[in-house]
């Protein structure tokens, strides 16, 4: 069961196998508590807001057809949890990123960590300043690797409307770092 | 040199995410017993008993896409839920996000005898366009929110919105002319939950009437009763130019 495809998971849990459920929760709480975090523009409330998509998931798991992949769904949801919350709190809030983080980056050079964290640094103020939406449809295409139609479905647009959001969202993106 | 989508993901990699795990405070929430007193909508259940009591709502055009669904009903692109154990969410500023959306500006004024509308917002799921008028002596407001008529357009593809009520509210048909067309609409004579298209959160809703023509959905709601709401649906004008363009 532990290796059982989302698929196989998905159809346990609307047979009302919450063991299986668990097993989905456990393989997409990361990711749902980043979308999360990048709604909310801090990781302040990411697991309240990731529990709460959760739990609207598993209620609304029968409208789930088989064959789709699971993210676009779920991620819909989380944004649309935190958003909510988001309004009712209207308080300033900002990603941070650990201080010492070397993930993916090997540089014995200390002079070079220096200038990557401080280049991490420069990219974490620019995310920060980024609409919702940019920071959302770069998240889903850079980081989660997701096609234009998961995209469309995640943040409810026309498909035909991603690849420009994608495009605006690159541009200003570039424009907070004064890369262009 | 790293490209700005590689330090993008590695930077999102780096973002400080709370180390907790989510399974346990989930599924203890899932299975916790439901509160009497809980605005929480339950799972949908769908009553048999109530059902057989909508034999009659057969009628109404079922949109292919949806037939396929076996117990699903509804018209254009709402789903009817009755649900005996339905509870009303709570008003509060998160239901006003109802109103929520951007703000447009559109001269069309849908439903004449009202005159132009006070606002007009583009809202989710995406094609969804809200009309807002102002309560008045003849339009009394919605709960407390100073609007007297909801007039909602959408096209009827789309993720399907949800109305769940009690039998005591119910759903009803009912056949009126609109916009020199007769149709045969869904009339909803209380409070229930509306949950639209692709939101997974419900909002309180008061009377509404339902109904399409061609690929456009109608949501009219409002303090009134079902005379005066068929004599506003009877008016509306615009068909396809009340949706958002593009």
């Amino acid at each position: 069961m532990e290796k059982a495809s989302d698929a196989k998971l998905i159809s346990a849990t609307k047979a009302g196998d919450t063991a299986a459920f668990g097993l989905l929760i456990q393989r997409h709480q990361q990711a749902a508590l980043r979308v999360a975090a990048v709604t909310l523009g801090s990781a302040d409330g990411a697991d309240d807001v990731a529990q709460e998509a959760f739990v609207k998931l598993f209620n609304s798991i029968h409208r789930f057809l088989d064959g789709e992949r699971l993210e676009p769904w779920l991620f819909k949801i989380v944004a649309n949890t935190a958003r909510n919350r988001l309004r009712t709190e209207g308080r300033q809030r900002s990603l941070q990123v650990r201080a010492l983080a070397h993930v993916g980056v090997d540089h014995p050079d200390p002079d070079e960590t220096a200038v990557h964290l401080a280049d991490r640094r420069a990219l974490i103020g620019a995310i920060n300043r980024l609409r919702l939406e940019d920071r959302l449809v770069l998240t889903y295409r850079w980081y989660e690797d997701m096609s234009e139609s998961e995209i469309a479905t995640a943040m409810d647009c026309r498909p035909g409307t991603v690849k420009s959001r994608l495009s605006r969202a690159m541009d200003r993106l570039r424009m907070e770092m004064g890369e262009k | 040199m790293r490209s700005l989508e590689q330090r993008f993901i590695q930077t999102l990699e780096a973002i400080e995410l709370p180390e907790v795990s989510l399974v346990e405070p989930v599924l203890r929430e899932l299975t916790a017993p439901t509160p009497i007193a809980s605005h929480k909508p339950r799972r949908r259940l769908v009553v048999a008993a109530a059902a057989a009591s909508f034999a009659l709502l057969a009628v109404l055009a079922i949109s292919p896409m949806r037939a396929a669904v076996a117990d699903w009903f509804g018209i254009g692109a709402t789903e009817i839920i009755v649900d005996p154990t339905a509870d009303l969410p709570e008003l509060s500023a998160a239901t006003a996000e109802l109103f929520g959306g951007v703000v447009v500006a559109s001269p069309l004024s849908p439903l004449p005898q009202l005159g132009s509308p006070a606002a007009v917002l583009d809202t989710e799921p995406a094609g969804s366009r809200v009309y807002l008028w102002a309560a008045s002596n003849g339009r009394p407001a919605l709960s407390d929110t100073g609007v007297g008529v909801i007039l909602s357009v959408r096209t009827i593809s789309g993720p399907l919105a949800t109305k769940r009520m009690t039998a005591e509210v119910g759903a009803a048909p009912v056949d009126f002319v609109s916009s020199g067309n007769a149709v045969t609409g869904i009339w909803i004579d209380g409070d229930h939950a509306f949950t639209p298209g692709g939101s997974t959160e419900p909002l309180l809703a008061g009377r509404v009437l339902l109904w399409t023509l061609g690929t456009v959905q109608y949501r009219l709601e409002a303090n009134l009763d079902l005379a005066a709401m068929t004599e506003l649906a009877g008016q509306v004008q615009g068909g396809t130019n009340l949706l958002p363009s593009g």
